[in-house]
């Protein structure tokens, strides 16, 4: 990495080290709580932080503990023992060196203190001390090598001088940053707010957080009328259609008999892909060697046999659970370059002149570019079988076939490891060939770049296309950072268009979105005081991945393949969201990250995962169906925005994991939105749960029965209308329907609702009562108006010369 | 009467046995570093001719690398002492070994000021060292930061 910068630096790329020497003045500059001080001149410096100054430092270290501290060490003891052989020791003289090393030792920590990834008030203080004693050092030793012309002992007084004044020194800076972290104690904001706000700036550049959109999320609990519910699922079927019902834990067991019988394959990997706006799981193979083969067979299978995965990839749609064949998408499912394995563990081959005659799996020929031809007698010295098994004969040998260490040796400079895991390669189709899509992205150590508090700099350069057939590369650029740059003008013949039939197909890298979720946990917040009070930071809940889903959170004018992870406040005991991160797939925004933030002063809360599960356990209805199911397993418990209600879909499957059968036992739909309630609906599908729990909200349908009705009927406000009106027909009432009323005298003789066919009978006697009551036999007429949900009916009669009005009113929805 | 006389005696010496099976572990030694030397020659040749510029990229600027930043580290300019840790070491412990039982250490020890390799030596040795440490300084930095990146936990405030 160091050479290619220095390349590019040579080559006129001056990567900001022009901006260097405003280091040296940032720890004695008292930065305003403005984080674009941070902005101006940290920023364009990192470049050259990251990629020229650390090895350049650590080499310098080097050199001078070679020749600055060995060399003179072995020097000093050397010289004592020559001097020592003549009965001339001359101690001035080696403490003058000691004096020198350890001078020159300390001044080279002051300038290291210089690069350092945090920077406060104490800082200057720290340098100046140390280069302080290190300047009195250096000073002491050429005073010492002066006087060891003359002399050849120290001086009692000149020991305790120089003691003394390392110590002055040591006390002096010591006391002062005493003092100031007491003071500074009590003024925190305006002692440590500068510089954390400078750590503020510094970081959210690291992260990238300056792009991050983000929305408020005004949670409301809002209920859909029980007429329009039926609607209300038909206007949201472009979500409900979408959501990911089946986890990986049920598509593998789903997909494991795939396999069939052969010991020779084995899943390797799994990845949620997205082919014609639909989501499938998708489930890629490696080759393994059966544990029949024996121990002299070994060599032979291992080589020459099981070269290759035949069928390399099992697909299952993951919102109906169905297998798909695969063919439909990879028409080229040979795998010969893929993940783990034999490919990761040995090379393949097969002789040139081989003819029909192949010992591959399955008798086939490979006939790809992969690999190469190598002549006897290299040949035999890559592989001393061949001298005696084809000893004229040319050998083409595969190698490099797990694509990482493919990547690993051919482009060593990105990550192909992330905090501690493999990084994600996806499979991708252009209809015919098959490919891995590798991200590329780039890492560097920040410890020396100020306030950076250790944070990496990450950036994603790119994607790469590694053919699975061939195993050539194509390497595809969407990065606009100072290393992509670089890195794609030395490799330009390299870097090919982005092809439009990935534009579906890309996905943004999980691990890289962790990640800046991670800083975004700490760096959404800019104000410096509530920083240092730290009662606003997020965290991941515990347990809970990145989502990929096609869902539509607000601004969305349409589902779009989505990443997505909630986030919690840091150390809240209500365990409620305090919002979630969405990363946009689609070329166009491949990256964009959304915050949806819940305020922290919002009456309805969202809650999270634990309090879903929590809600769902405390269900009757659903505690009952648990019985039937036995030993069910709740699957994931994604969060998806359906309408203007904020709910999880949770599938929950008959068996548990690991087995070979997973079945859909129900779905639930848990409103995340709360005020005091859980809402639950439960369905076959994810439409029929999103209804029921619909219900529920409008009080349709009861929160705590544990039955269906299935006798529910919907009527129609119109229907409605026209029952009422049957009822006075029936009984030969006329009703008018006057545009105003105005009676001076008015009584309300009763109130009822009227929504579904359940409420007719009521609705019916109780008009009949009115009718008897107040209608016949003194008039055949009834007055009808509406006011809002409201019909009221009345009749009027006059008393005691005043007219009044005598009606009911019947609430009967929109 | 004389039994044995070394000047009369006719017997010829014995075989040498020590001396074959010497001669055999160097030839094992010999080969067995021809065989890896040989096979990693290959392997880097079939990486050439496979990969191209794909592969020489990387391991030229690994070279660059390692060159400037073993030249920063290790390449001594001051002729005029001549001086080497290394090779003064390697003298002094030959010595060390070579000497029969002395009464003290500082018999031996030549002062690391008065020993000095020759000009030729000299330029030679820095060429050397470039050569020998040279690929350490390849993979530090990489190391460096595939280590940060493994271990990062946040701890920013």
């Amino acid at each position: 990495m160091f050479g290619f910068a220095a390349m590019s630096f040579i080559n006129g790329n001056t990567l900001g080290v022009e901006n260097l020497p405003n280091l040296f003045s940032l720890p004695f500059v008292t930065p305003d709580t403005n984080p674009n001080y941070a902005s101006e001149q940290v920023v364009p410096m990192i470049p050259a932080l990251v990629i020229l100054i650390p090895p350049i430092l650590a080499a310098i270290g080097l050199r001078l503990v070679l020749y600055v501290g060995i060399h003179r060490i072995i020097d000093v003891v050397t010289s004592y023992l020559k001097d020592s052989k003549e009965g001339k020791p001359r101690y001035l003289n080696y403490v003058s060196t000691v004096e020198g090393i350890f001078g020159i030792a300390i001044l080279w920590v002051g300038v290291n203190l210089f690069f350092t990834d945090q920077i406060d008030y104490n800082t200057r203080y720290v340098i100046g001390g140390t280069l302080a004693i290190g300047a009195a050092l250096i000073a002491f030793s050429l005073i010492d090598r002066i006087r060891a012309r003359v002399l050849t002992h120290m001086f009692k007084r000149d020991v305790i001088i120089r003691f003394a004044t390392i110590l002055l020194i040591g006390l002096i800076v010591g006391g002062t940053v005493a003092v100031n972290n007491s003071i500074a104690d009590a003024k925190k904001i305006e002692f440590l707010g500068p510089y954390t706000a400078q750590q503020i700036g510094v970081n959210r550049h690291l992260g990238e957080l300056n792009n991050v959109q983000e929305n408020i999320h005004d949670v409301k609990l809002t209920s859909v009328s029980a007429n329009n519910i039926k609607n209300y699922v038909k206007q949201n079927s472009d979500v409900l259609d979408v959501i990911r019902v089946w986890d990986w834990e049920a598509a593998f067991a789903k997909l494991k008999p795939e396999i069939g019988l052969i010991p020779y394959v084995d899943f390797e990997d799994n990845d949620i892909l997205r082919f014609n706006n639909t989501l499938y799981w998708t489930a890629s193979m490696k080759p393994i060697l059966p544990t029949s083969v024996s121990l002299d067979n070994r060599w032979y299978n291992e080589h020459l046999v099981y070269t290759h995965v035949p069928e390399g990839f099992l697909t299952l749609e993951a919102t109906d659970g169905q297998i798909v064949d695969s063919s439909d998408f990879f028409k080229q499912r040979e795998i010969y370059y893929g993940e783990g394995g034999l490919f990761e563990q040995t090379w393949s081959g097969y002789p040139t002149g081989r003819g029909d005659t192949s010992a591959e799996l399955g008798g086939v020929s490979y006939s790809g570019i992969g690999g190469l031809d190598v002549p006897p007698p290299l040949s035999w010295i890559f592989e001393p079988n061949f001298l005696l098994s084809f000893p004229g004969e040319s050998v083409h040998i595969m190698r490099y076939k797990d694509v990482n260490d493919r990547m690993q040796t051919l482009y060593p400079y990105f990550l192909y490891d992330l905090f501690g895991k493999e990084l994600d390669s996806l499979p991708v189709t252009d209809g015919e060939n098959s490919y891995w899509l590798i991200p590329l992205i780039i890492g560097f150590d920040t410890r020396d770049v100020p306030w950076s508090v250790g944070n990496p700099y990450l950036r994603l350069v790119g994607y790469a296309l590694v053919d699975s057939y061939n195993g050539d590369i194509q390497l595809l650029k969407t990065g606009d950072d100072f290393f992509t740059d670089m890195f794609a003008e030395q490799y330009s013949e390299q870097f090919k268009p982005m092809p439009a039939w990935l534009e579906e197909q890309i996905r943004y890298p999980v691990e890289l979105f962790n990640w800046k979720t991670e800083m975004y946990n700490i760096y959404h917040v800019t104000n410096v005081e509530t920083f240092i009070q730290a009662n606003e930071f997020y965290e991941i809940p515990r347990g809970l991945d990145t989502y990929y889903v096609q869902a539509k959170p607000p601004g969305f004018e349409q589902t779009s393949f989505l990443g997505l992870l909630s986030l919690e406040l840091k150390g809240s005991q209500g365990r409620n969201l305090a919002g979630y991160m969405v990363v946009e797939n689609d070329l166009a925004n491949l990256g964009q990250l959304q915050f949806y933030e819940v305020p922290l002063d919002s009456e309805t809360k969202l809650i999270g995962p634990t309090a879903v599960r929590e809600a769902l356990d405390r269900d009757p209805e659903f505690a009952q169906l648990k019985t039937l199911l036995r030993n069910p397993r709740i699957g994931d418990n994604i969060l998806y925005r359906v309408g203007n209600h904020d709910v999880y879909f949770i599938p929950v499957y008959t068996a548990g994991a690991g087995g070979v059968v997973a079945q859909l036992g129900t779905i639930a739909a848990v409103g995340a939105a709360f005020n005091g309630e859980y809402f639950v609906g439960l369905g076959d599908t994810q439409e029929e749960a999103f209804e029921q729990y619909l219900k529920k909200v409008s009080g349709v349908a009861p929160t705590t029965t544990t039955t269906a009705d299935d006798g529910y009927v919907e009527l129609l406000k119109s229907d409605r209308i026209d029952i009422i009106k049957s009822v006075f027909e029936n009984n030969e009432i006329a009703i008018a329907e006057p545009t105003s009323i105005q009676i001076p005298l008015s009584f309300n003789e009763g109130e009822l609702f009227f929504f579904t066919e359940d409420d007719r009978a009521d609705t019916e006697e109780f008009l009949t009562e009115f009718i008897d009551d107040f209608v016949k036999p003194r008039s055949d007429r009834v007055f009808m108006w509406e006011e809002d949900a409201i019909l009221n009916i009345g009749t009027v009669y006059v008393k005691d010369g005043l007219p009044e009005i005598h009606y009911v009113s019947i609430e009967v929805g929109n | 009467m004389i039994l044995y006389s070394a000047s009369t005696d006719k017997q010829t010496p014995p075989p040498d046995t020590g001396k074959f099976i010497r001669l055999a572990i160097i030839a094992i030694i010999g080969i067995v570093i021809f065989a890896m030397v040989g096979n990693q020659a290959v392997i880097l040749s079939m990486n050439f001719t496979e990969f191209g510029e794909q592969f020489s990229k990387p391991l030229y600027y690994t070279i660059i690398s390692a060159l400037i930043l073993s030249a920063i580290s290790l390449i001594r300019v001051n002729i005029a002492s001549r001086s080497s840790i290394f090779w003064y070491g390697i003298n002094t412990g030959i010595g060390f070994i070579a000497r029969g039982p002395q009464p003290s250490v500082s018999t031996d020890v030549q002062s690391f000021r008065d020993y000095k390799l020759t000009s030729p030596q000299f330029i030679l040795w820095q060429i050397t060292k470039i050569l020998l440490f040279g690929a350490f300084f390849c993979k530090y930095h990489v190391w460096i930061c595939s280590n940060v990146i493994y271990q990062w936990k946040y701890f920013g405030c």
